[in-house]
């Protein structure tokens, strides 16, 4: 017996309050599980590979991941986040960043500079100094995540945004999520 | 832009057991299938520190086991042990007992063919202090 997780994305209008997205993949019994997240210009799950933003200036949409965890455990704890860029598949461009953030506040995905993600993972952020996330039991949008899960529930929205300055050239960028956390 | 987003729990194996050691010699075995003895539903550590079918304060040792290595936290004292071998993680041995830490990190990595990783923490803590040994 151990605990599960599973990948979900927002995507849609907000709506609600606390606001989340009208489209939710994976949530709740939904197995309809994002398996890539592509930073185009498409609020969706998924898409293609091929897609690519740029030149810029440029953002990608704001992308709204999250963990659902479920399955059979006592605690969940210490969550921590970032995005790694694996330097034998690609490298990240001076002129392109990839902006984040942990948090409860979802706003309608658009390509406006999301200033609201603060953290810049274009520099390496390991997974041990990766950003802290809490928890809830009712969604990614609960008002008072907490550090520990102790029923199936949810992570924070682990938001992202690609931001490509002026002068940058359209491309692929190959990096992965990383999230970690300890289970009792 | 992609970004893999992947974890396939079914290759999620339990590479260690845990067995759980009191002063009165008992020993509690988490069995493979990691059932509560206690409560449908439950997880064999639940057992354990949750709803303890014996008091907290009589667990002695806890070790885990894949059958070959055994890896040991004594909580009277605090030292830990590998196959037998004694050794600190303190400059002296930890008055007053500890308290059981035991979890296991999962971590999705970049760049590998094997989505998930599992590390095991075995150690305790007192009074704001940790020793956590880390098993592969």
């Amino acid at each position: 017996m151990a605990a599960t997780a599973n990948w979900c994305q927002d995507c849609g209008a907000a709506t609600g309050s606390p606001a989340r997205g009208t489209t939710r993949y994976g949530f709740g019994a939904d197995t309809a599980y994002p398996v890539q997240l592509v930073w185009d210009a498409n609020d969706a799950k998924d898409g293609a590979t091929s897609n690519s933003i740029g030149p810029g200036p440029v953002n990608s949409m704001t992308k709204y991941i999250y963990l659902k965890f479920g399955g059979t455990f006592n605690k969940i704890s210490n969550v921590r986040f970032t995005v790694n860029n694996d330097p034998s598949k690609g490298y990240v461009d001076s002129r392109v960043t990839i902006k984040g953030g942990v948090i409860s506040t979802y706003a309608t995905p658009s390509q406006t500079l999301n200033s609201g993600l603060t953290t810049d993972f274009s520099n390496q952020i390991f997974i041990h100094d990766g950003l802290p996330v809490k928890m809830s039991t009712t969604g990614p949008e609960a008002a008072s995540p907490t550090a520990e899960l102790l029923a199936p529930g949810y992570t924070q929205y682990l938001a992202t945004q690609m931001q490509v300055a002026s002068g940058a050239p359209a491309g692929n960028l190959v990096t992965v999520m990383v999230v970690w956390w300890d289970e009792e | 832009m992609p970004l893999e987003l992947k974890i396939d729990l079914a290759k999620v194996l339990r590479k260690y057991l845990f067995i759980a050691e009191y002063a009165d010699g008992t020993l509690y075995r988490q069995t493979p299938d990691d059932k509560s003895i206690q409560e449908e539903g439950k997880n064999s550590f639940y057992d354990i520190k949750y709803r303890p079918w014996k008091p907290l304060e009589e667990l002695i040792r806890f070790h885990i086991t894949d059958g070959r290595a055994l890896y040991t936290v004594d909580l009277r004292d605090g030292h830990f042990e590998v196959n037998g071998s004694s050794f600190w993680l303190t400059e002296s041995p930890v008055q007053g007992g500890v308290e059981l830490h035991y979890s296991r990190r999962h971590a999705l990595l970049p760049g590998s063919s094997e989505p998930h990783l599992t590390v095991y923490r075995l150690g305790w803590k007192q009074d704001g202090t940790e020793r956590i040994m880390e098993i592969l």
